[in-house]
């Protein structure tokens, strides 16, 4: 009885609360869509900002200024013929570096190094070194083969910064065995895989110590 | 509503009472149907403008980014034109209610390029507004908010930057204080730069920025040290025919340009016309060479005695006394042997040859400043013996450069331009030589680098070749001035493979110590070619070799080894 008399209330209630429901969504829309706007607006705002700083930044920079500031300052000129090189070769022959035992350590690793990239050089390196003497080749340890060595790796060693290549020298008393064409190629491309990896930085820098101190051992 | 039901009993007091009970409660649903219905109308116009506005504001909002005039930027896309954002400070003069000769004094401190009194008379004028400051600084317009007057108003209006300042000026133009192009490619894409539809988009010019630099500064360097008139530099693209660099000296800051002198607005590039000498001759000589005049480079033309043209007689500077190659002709650059080759192609010919690349008519080139070329009207023989060798004839330097283009490229003309053509979109061009006679051209314009009078235009490594040219200038009161020179420096590199002209231009230069006070065009324009071409070839994409060069074997055993 007292359910049926409150039925109307109930439903008023009801709809009530669905309309307010229906009204409070409809608000949230509207914020989120008013928050929107604001954010959009922001994004222009900053659009222009950037614009303006660049035009800022483009006017203090301009050339005339730099210009102006080299002649004053920098007095930087442009590169002339012999500064540019065309290749590896000719870079190579730029290095006018005096040669020490460690550099000749490093020259017979790097001949190695260029072996995965271009696999008719790793070709063309084989054949250098069965053009050498024979019996230079056999003691792979002792210093008497590095020199007939040089002369070929020398070549592609100075394209190379010194210190990826420090590792691999150091790896080298164990190479010289595997030096027939077979494996070495996989060898060289998990060496260099791995010495493009950032992370190899320490282990880098830790190797070139050792090296130092067994290159002044020599 | 009472009054309605109280009038309806009035007017049916016998009838039945129920039925005019039921007709009250007709008439008050009507009513109340009338209120709810428009109740329900003005719910659902709210519901709809709920629904289907859309406040974001997105359109709007989207406005300010797109400027209200289109950039302008290089063919790298670095800014040579922007419109930002400046104050402007203006004064309504009824509003003013301080005490306006201090007002005056104030600003004239503020902005000393007004007078005291040109302020007063502006406070005190009968105008609704004036611009007191148009693009004014940040700082000057807190300092006039500082006076406290309610008068001044502080606007921001669009304004056109030119970043790189006198960069390019001459090429860039200016806008008015409406924001219109009056002058230069502002100008010229007037209806481009204020469409609505691509003023979002930037223009993209041919002008290369750090060469137009390298350029504008060499130029601008020997201009004031041989104190030259003025001067003139061009880096043409010869297989596209952009205009890479442009640059007229003395220059002019575009964001002032109604403050610069007016003889620097003045583009010497395209506007001035001159009789550019000795750099003809290797037009004529092309020209000979596809007419079959001139049958073998070793065929022999007499340079041993002058040429006599009714009062005037055609001299060299170094006379050889002898007769010369075709080869020794361009590289000791004599002016006799010339003049017998124009002699013996003749008026029509002669004329021919220049209009194939275009000397008749205006510089081909977007822009307005252009001027006509002094083209002959009469050709008498004198006239066509001394236009071979660049005499008689007054060109733009940008012709000659469009000349040269034709002449290395492999004998296609093409008009400059000055808008960056995308890859592959050249124009065709017309020919104007067969390949054969421009590879010969290319080996003799570098043997007079190697050789002859343009060795100080050579930049090791960049295979220069080129012809100098230094014209006597009509002097005011008639005749030609032997002191007063217009030394030219036409070049294209890397010869072996032709990519640009360079060409240098001074007018009028006295010379210093550095050039024994010479003016020739071997002292003075071939040098900054040569610094201009060190500069920026590897910027332009060619990188010095000096194990490389064009085959000139032929022609070497043709040129005498000449005391000069």
């Amino acid at each position: 009885m007292i359910a049926r008399g409150f039925k109307p209330v109930a439903w008023v209630a009801a709809i009530g609360t669905a309309a307010l429901g229906c009204y409070m969504l409809s608000l949230q829309v509207a914020a989120e869509r008013a928050e929107l706007a604001g954010l959009e607006r922001r994004i222009v705002a900053a659009q222009q900002d950037i614009r303006s700083l660049q035009t800022e930044l483009g006017t203090r920079g301009r050339l005339q200024q730099l210009e102006q500031w080299n002649a004053e300052v920098l007095a930087l000129s442009a590169p002339v013929a012999g500064q540019f090189l065309e290749s590896n070769l000719s870079l190579a022959r730029f290095d006018v570096r005096q040669r020490t035992v460690a550099d000749q350590a490093e020259m017979r690793m790097a001949a190695a190094e260029p072996a995965p990239a271009q696999p008719v050089q790793a070709g063309q390196a084989a054949i250098r070194l069965a053009a050498a003497p024979a019996p230079a080749v056999s003691p792979a340890a002792s210093p008497a083969p590095a020199p007939a060595l040089v002369e070929a790796p020398l070549i592609r060693r100075a394209s190379l910064q010194s210190a990826p290549a420090q590792p691999a020298a150091l790896r080298l008393p164990s190479a010289p065995p595997r030096r027939s064409a077979g494996d070495r190629p996989t060898a060289v491309q998990t060496r260099s895989a791995r010495l493009l990896d950032a992370g190899t930085l320490d282990d880098l820098s830790a190797a070139a110590q050792t090296e130092r101190g067994g290159a002044t051992g020599d | 509503m009472a009054t309605l039901a109280a009038q309806i009993e009035r007017t049916a007091p016998c009838g039945d009472y129920r039925s005019g009970l039921t007709l009250t409660y007709h008439r008050l649903m009507l009513v109340m149907l009338l209120f709810a219905g428009v109740t329900a109308l003005i719910v659902l116009r709210l519901g709809y403008l709920q629904v289907f506005t859309d406040r974001s504001g997105a359109a709007q909002l989207a406005n300010p980014l797109i400027p209200p005039r289109a950039d302008i930027v290089d063919r790298n896309g670095v800014a040579l034109a922007r419109t930002i954002d400046a104050w402007s400070v203006g004064v309504h003069p009824s509003r003013i209610i301080g005490d306006r000769a201090e007002l005056a004094a104030r600003l004239n401190a503020l902005m000393p390029e007004r007078s005291v009194a040109q302020f007063r008379a502006m406070l005190s004028s009968d105008s609704n507004y004036l611009y007191l400051a148009r693009r004014a600084l940040p700082e000057l317009v807190a300092a006039v908010n500082a006076l406290g007057e309610p008068g001044f108003v502080f606007n921001r209006e669009p304004e056109r930057l030119y970043p790189q300042t006198a960069l390019a000026g001459h090429i860039l133009g200016w806008t008015d204080f409406d924001g219109r192009g009056v002058a230069g490619m502002e100008r010229v894409l007037e209806g481009r730069l204020t469409e609505p539809g691509l003023r979002g988009e930037p223009v993209a010019l041919s002008i290369d920025t750090r060469v137009q630099a390298a350029m504008e500064a060499e130029l601008s360097a020997a201009v004031t040290s041989l104190s030259a008139e003025g001067g003139t530099g061009i880096v043409l693209d010869v297989h596209t025919g952009e205009i890479v660099a442009m640059a007229s000296a003395p220059t002019f800051n575009p964001n002032a340009a109604g403050r610069s002198d007016p003889s620097a607005l003045y583009n010497r590039a395209t506007m001035g016309v001159y009789e550019l000498g000795s750099t003809f001759k290797p037009i004529t000589v092309a020209a000979a060479l596809e007419a079959g005049v001139i049958t073998s480079p070793a065929q022999r033309w007499d340079a041993g005695s002058p040429v006599p043209i009714g009062r005037f007689r055609i001299s060299d500077d170094h006379p050889l006394g002898r007769a010369v190659t075709v080869p020794e002709i361009l590289v000791h650059s004599s002016n006799i042997a010339t003049a017998r080759i124009a002699d013996a192609m003749g008026s029509a010919r002669m004329q021919a040859a220049f209009r194939a690349v275009g000397f008749d008519e205006p510089a081909h080139v977007e822009l307005n400043e252009r001027a006509r070329t002094l083209w002959p009207r009469d050709w008498s023989r004198a006239t066509v013996l001394t236009s071979g060798f660049g005499h008689g004839v007054a060109v733009t330097p940008l012709h000659l450069a469009s000349a040269y283009a034709a002449l290395v490229n492999g004998g296609i003309w093409r008009p400059a331009t000055l808008m960056r053509v995308e890859p592959g979109r050249a124009p065709r061009g017309r020919r104007v030589y067969s390949e054969a006679t421009s590879l010969r051209m290319r080996q003799m314009l570098r043997m007079i680098v190697q050789h002859g009078t343009g060795r100080r235009g050579e930049a090791p490594g960049f295979r220069v070749g080129g012809k100098t040219g230094t014209a006597e200038k009509v002097a005011t009161g008639g005749g030609y001035s032997r002191r007063v020179n217009v030394s030219t420096f036409a070049a294209a590199f890397p010869m072996d493979q032709p990519r640009y002209v360079v060409l240098v231009m001074m007018d009028a230069p006295r010379g210093n110590e550095e050039t024994h006070f010479l003016t020739t065009a071997a002292w003075t324009a071939a040098p900054v070619v040569s610094r201009v071409i060190s500069r920026t070839g590897p910027l332009l994409g060619i990188i010095p070799d000096s194990a490389r060069d064009i085959d000139t074997s032929e022609l070497v055993p043709l040129v005498a080894a000449a005391g000069h």
